[in-house]
């Protein structure tokens, strides 16, 4: 986003990701609240600046916005049906919405069943008188982040964005009009659209140009008129064509960069040598298959008889002519003799025939098909594809999980020990039980386990006593030059892991990068 | 010259290494001129409105350890993140036309 301000002549760039809070994420964060609450709840104005006063629920045609078909507006605007639970978990249908005057409406609502029904054994609900003054408010009555919808498909009520949706739709058909025939925004004043803060980028953000700067103590200051802002054109703004990325895709990918990174960070040598030897064990798990098979035929040439090497040989080459074929049916770039002899195996796949290795293309010997490495193109591409196949299986091994980084939030975001904040009948008393269970075991422990060292004062109680018992055995250990496995083996097996299999497997998984 | 000064003056302040530190600086987010962007189509009814109030929140920050023992004393988490209104996010999209992007958006 590029933006400049005529009358200072300041100009600024922001280059960032933006993240929609969105329902959903603001049901499972009372923090994600507060800053919905902050960005919304600014009160309504006008052009002048002064603060709205009239009915929202009348379109810039003078048209009604009602929200029941029960009872339709002629002419109006049919703008949903409005459900949402309340703390209990009871359904509320929004029924009707009256205008009273000042910025006042009277609400009636209803409660129904979980198939959509009256449910005429709740009790009534009495008439509510409201304010509305700011898209915050106007939220709140569509039911905020307890908004539900009724799925027909299961027929049952499934959490809904549909409270943002409303608020959306209105804000696009509620004005002043500024001429009698409206095309464009020009035409009407949207004035739900104006009053909100739309952006809250961090600082890190702003590359230049950054205004108003907000103290981070905003972060949780429920006050939506204390912040600072600025106000940005936005005529040079928009999203690169690459628009998404998911953080929480199932899978990792390990990278050469990440060494890179890892050693501009001032990893030192021994440090970035062990990540190098973690990515070799990670890699020969990718590479497995052909490892194995290459590590058999070089033992068994120096060592065994000629017809096992023999028989091994063989099954080296079966095991690269499947790797060969694997690859030629997943290249996007083939020559065409390649790829025409590809084709022909993707055919003799298909008929159940086997592929094997073949150095002569003169003798067939009545293989069902072969590879026929002895042609010149056929051999400089396979070794190419060899090359390729193994890069990818090993250097950008894919592992199944997430990538987990510890990052300080201040309680902005939390995690709820496997379930969603929202999960929980009751979060605050629930929570504090299991904090008191973490706070019991807290995560430094782990890190002083690693940090010992002999000689100094902050020996951890695991890493004093691992360190005496090899001293005892005339080891001499410093942080720098441990034995990893033993330490590992020694941790393993005693105090809270041995009693805990999940901090077990988890230190499992963490010692096998380095074996 | 607007751009801040990412110089390390290891010798003293530098005139010519300010300001060669400052253009660097400016010019290499140049690239968001050629990238390939799709703008938001303005004044459209139902679109985004022409301005926005953009409200710039400090970074939190803290130290941080792994159980390596690795420390770091100033971690960002949220790195250059934009938390945009969620009735906005609509609205943008209105605005992208076909290139209507998903929540998040880069």
């Amino acid at each position: 986003m590029h933006y400049y301000d005529e009358h200072t002549g300041n100009g600024g760039i922001i280059k960032t990701a933006g993240f929609g809070l969105n329902n959903l994420l603001i049901s499972d964060s009372p923090q994600m609240k507060i800053m919905m609450h902050n960005m919304s709840g600014r009160k309504w104005r006008l052009q002048n600046d002064e603060l709205f006063n009239g009915n929202v629920f009348e379109t810039y045609n003078n048209n009604s916005i009602y929200v029941s078909k029960d009872s339709p507006v002629e002419g109006g605007y049919f703008l949903g049906d409005i459900y949402y639970k309340d703390n209990s978990g009871r359904v509320i249908k929004v029924e009707n919405i009256k205008y009273l005057g000042n910025n006042q409406y009277e609400v009636s609502r209803t409660y129904v069943t979980n198939e959509n029904a009256p449910d005429l054994s709740a009790p009534n609900i009495k008439p509510e008188t409201i304010t509305l003054e700011s898209n915050w408010d106007l939220w709140n009555l569509f039911g905020a982040e307890k908004s539900v919808e009724y799925d027909e498909l299961s027929r049952t009520f499934v959490q809904s964005e549909n409270s943002i949706k409303f608020v959306v739709d209105m804000m696009n058909r509620v004005g002043i009009r500024q001429s009698d025939n409206i095309q464009t925004q020009e035409d009407v004043y949207q004035f739900m659209k104006h009053s909100d803060i739309h952006y809250m980028p961090v600082d890190g953000s702003v590359k230049q140009g950054a205004a108003n700067m907000n103290d981070s103590k905003m972060w949780s200051t429920d006050n939506p008129e204390m912040l600072n802002f600025m106000k940005v054109k936005m005529n040079q703004a928009g999203i690169q064509l690459d628009k998404e990325h998911n953080a929480d895709s199932e899978e990792v990918s390990l990278m050469t960069q990440v060494i890179s990174a890892c050693a501009q960070r001032g990893y030192t040598l021994g440090r970035s040598t062990k990540m190098y030897q973690a990515l070799a064990s990670l890699a020969k798990v990718g590479i497995q298959d052909q490892y194995e098979a290459l590590s058999e035929l070089y033992r068994i040439s120096n060592s065994g008889t000629d017809a096992e090497y023999e028989n091994q040989k063989s099954k080296f080459q079966e095991t690269v002519v499947d790797l060969v074929f694997d690859s030629l049916l997943h290249q996007s770039e083939t020559s065409d003799l390649v790829s025409k002899i590809a084709q022909k195996f993707v055919q003799e796949a298909k008929l159940g025939r086997k592929i094997q290795f073949k150095s002569d293309p003169g003798e067939h010997n009545g293989l069902d098909s072969a590879l026929p490495f002895s042609i010149d193109e056929i051999y400089r591409k396979t070794y190419s594809i060899i090359n390729v196949a193994l890069t990818r299986a090993a250097i950008k091994i894919k592992l199944p999980g997430v990538l987990s980084i510890l990052c300080p939030s201040f309680n902005i975001m939390k995690l709820y020990d496997g379930k969603l904040y929202h999960e929980y009948t009751d979060p605050d008393t629930e929570l504090e039980t299991i904090q008191q269970q973490y706070d019991a075991n807290p995560i430094w422990q782990y890190q002083r386990q690693y940090d010992y060292t002999v000689g100094e004062s902050r020996l951890g109680d695991i890493g004093d006593e691992f360190a005496s018992s090899n001293i005892e055995e005339g080891i001499k250990l410093s942080r720098e030059d441990y034995d990893v496995d033993e330490f590992i083996d020694y941790i393993l097996n005693r105090g809270q892991f041995a009693d805990n299999p999940r901090s077990q497997r988890e230190f499992q998984l963490f010692s096998e990068l380095f074996e | 010259m607007a751009h801040p000064s990412k110089a390390s003056f290891k010798n003293g302040y530098s005139l010519v290494e300010d300001e060669a530190s400052r253009f660097n600086a400016q010019h290499k987010r140049n690239v968001s001129f050629t990238a390939s962007m799709h703008e938001f189509q303005l004044n459209l009814l139902n679109g985004i409105p022409n301005e926005y109030n953009v409200s710039i929140i400090r970074e939190i920050t803290d130290e941080l350890y792994n159980i390596m023992g690795i420390t770091d004393d100033s971690v960002s988490p949220y790195d250059g993140a934009t938390f945009v209104n969620p009735f906005i996010v609509y609205l943008e999209n209105y605005s992208l036309g076909g290139a209507k992007a998903g929540m998040n958006k880069k």
